[in-house]
């Protein structure tokens, strides 16, 4: 619950990297095929993409324990 | 500087973490990793926590089954461009190729716009042939019997004349038959007139007409052979 919360305020750009490395598991090479990008921007995409997710999620736990 | 951040800019090893771990990664590539997380605890933090958040994502993307926009995007674009390109041969000689390619084949023979038209043409040209032969035999007229064939021995009539018939009518029927009296009178009156070789038909119809002539004819007959 708290993942998917933390997901949805992530910007699209940013879901849509995830997805396709955690959820779809494609290479970096086919993900840079697929979204016509360099490899390079791929590995940054998602680092920074993880890095909002990890913010978020502490967000959202500490919201929930002062409620 | 976090850890984090720290291990992504001064551990470019580190970028290809995620790849690491889904297992995923060319073998050059997961070799070097391999041998950089032995010696580095930042990594192996990083490490940690992409392997804590990776069940969770999945769960998070499982909940939302819509596929990926670029991956759709992606799928559509090869639909589209496999279609401007056309229809491609793969070289499969199946029999259901073949039998599509005799079909297709038949269809070429009646793809000319011109067989359909030579076809009607010659339909119209054998019936106008047929109505001009049968317009080349001779009419058969109602009014009239012709006699076909050798033509047959004189045929005889027997005519009994009325007693108050007077010699130029009993003359007249004669010529009307065009014969000649061969016999009679008899005692009963009867007289026998030959008559050319005709066909039994005109013979009657001949006879009947004179048995019209009430006030002349008694009888007539046609004297069998």
């Amino acid at each position: 619950m708290v993942t998917r919360l933390a997901l949805s305020k992530l910007s699209p750009e940013h879901q849509e990297i995830l997805r396709l490395v955690f959820y779809e598991e494609l290479p970096y090479e086919d993900i840079a095929t697929l979204l016509e990008i360099p490899e390079n921007t791929v590995k940054t995409r998602v680092f920074y993409a993880k890095q909002q997710l990890k913010r978020q999620m502490d967000r959202v736990i500490a919201r929930e324990s002062v409620l | 500087m976090s850890s984090q951040h720290q291990a992504a800019t001064d551990h470019p090893v580190a970028r290809l973490l995620p790849w690491y771990l889904s297992g995923t990664l060319k073998e050059s590539d997961r070799r070097a990793v391999d041998q950089h997380l032995a010696t580095c605890a930042d990594c192996r933090r990083e490490l940690d926590e992409l392997t804590a958040l990776r069940a969770p994502l999945k769960d998070a993307f499982t909940a939302e089954p819509m596929p990926s926009r670029s991956i759709k995007a992606s799928v559509m674009a090869q639909i589209q461009a496999a279609r401007a390109a056309g229809p491609r041969s793969t070289g499969d000689d199946s029999p259901r190729r073949v039998g599509e390619a005799v079909e297709q084949w038949f269809r070429n023979l009646f793809g000319p716009r011109w067989v359909p038209t030579l076809a009607a043409a010659l339909l119209i040209g054998q019936l106008a042939l047929l109505l001009w032969t049968a317009g080349q035999q001779s009419p058969v007229r109602s009014d009239t019997v012709t006699t076909r064939g050798i033509p047959g021995a004189p045929v005889r009539v027997v005519v009994v004349f009325q007693e108050s018939a007077s010699e130029a009518r009993m003359r007249a029927v004669i010529q009307t038959l065009q014969g000649r009296l061969v016999d009679g009178p008899t005692t009963d009156g009867r007289y026998t007139i030959e008559v050319g070789p005709s066909a039994v038909g005109v013979v009657e119809a001949q006879l009947q007409a004179l048995r019209q002539q009430t006030d002349v004819i008694r009888r007539a007959e046609r004297l069998a052979p």
